[in-house]
């Protein structure tokens, strides 16, 4: 269990907040849900590599 | 037993650290705990290798036939994986989906028993027909 990888998701999540703030705040709206999107997208790779780990062992295991 | 504390070690700060995520971003908050739930279902996943080897002897040794363990793995994994994502989608707030998701799973369980619903039926056909 890669206790680093669940670090790594919530350093991202806070750090996309944290420009999101800032960059709403000084009124660059679009920038700001652009980072949003961006942190999204690279936590949904890691999500999606999990995923297929997670479907290749299942498929594995119970020989589908 | 040791892997068993880390996946709750590694729950508990999921759930602490998706708190101080999830007022700002609810979203980057549900994608880390499946990535969590994911870990520990793959790490859960190894202890299972045993148990599947077990089958495999059952088979060989003739008490189950091929075809029929087959089924049965095959409905166990769509199960835990259905179980999985219906859970997941509960949880973004998306119950239609993960009801539809339930739904679908049964129906493909179903359809998966077939070959073993027919034998049965056919073996009480011939008990009936030795009446």
């Amino acid at each position: 269990m890669e206790i680093d990888l669940i670090f790594k998701i919530a350093a991202i999540g806070i750090i996309v907040t944290i420009l999101h703030q800032v960059l709403a705040r000084s009124g660059r709206d679009e920038q700001a849900m652009m980072t949003m999107l961006a942190g999204l997208v690279v936590v949904l790779m890691m999500m999606a590599q999990k995923i297929a780990d997670l479907f290749e062992l299942v498929k594995r295991l119970f020989r589908f | 037993m040791d892997a068993f504390w880390q996946w709750i070690a590694g729950a508990m700060l999921t759930v602490v650290l998706g708190i101080a995520l999830g007022k700002q971003s609810k979203d980057i908050s549900l994608i880390l705990s499946i990535v969590v739930c994911i870990m520990v279902l793959v790490a859960a996943a190894a202890y299972l290798q045993p148990v599947m080897d077990f089958v495999k002897r059952l088979q060989s040794i003739g008490l189950l036939d091929e075809q029929y363990g087959q089924i049965l793995l095959k409905s166990v994994g769509i199960g835990l994986v259905t179980e999985f994502a219906v859970l997941i989608c509960n949880d973004a707030g998306n119950t239609a989906l993960g009801k539809s998701l339930q739904i679908a799973a049964t129906v493909l369980v179903l359809w998966i028993s077939l070959p073993l619903m027919e034998s049965l039926l056919t073996l009480i056909e011939k008990i009936m027909g030795g009446v």
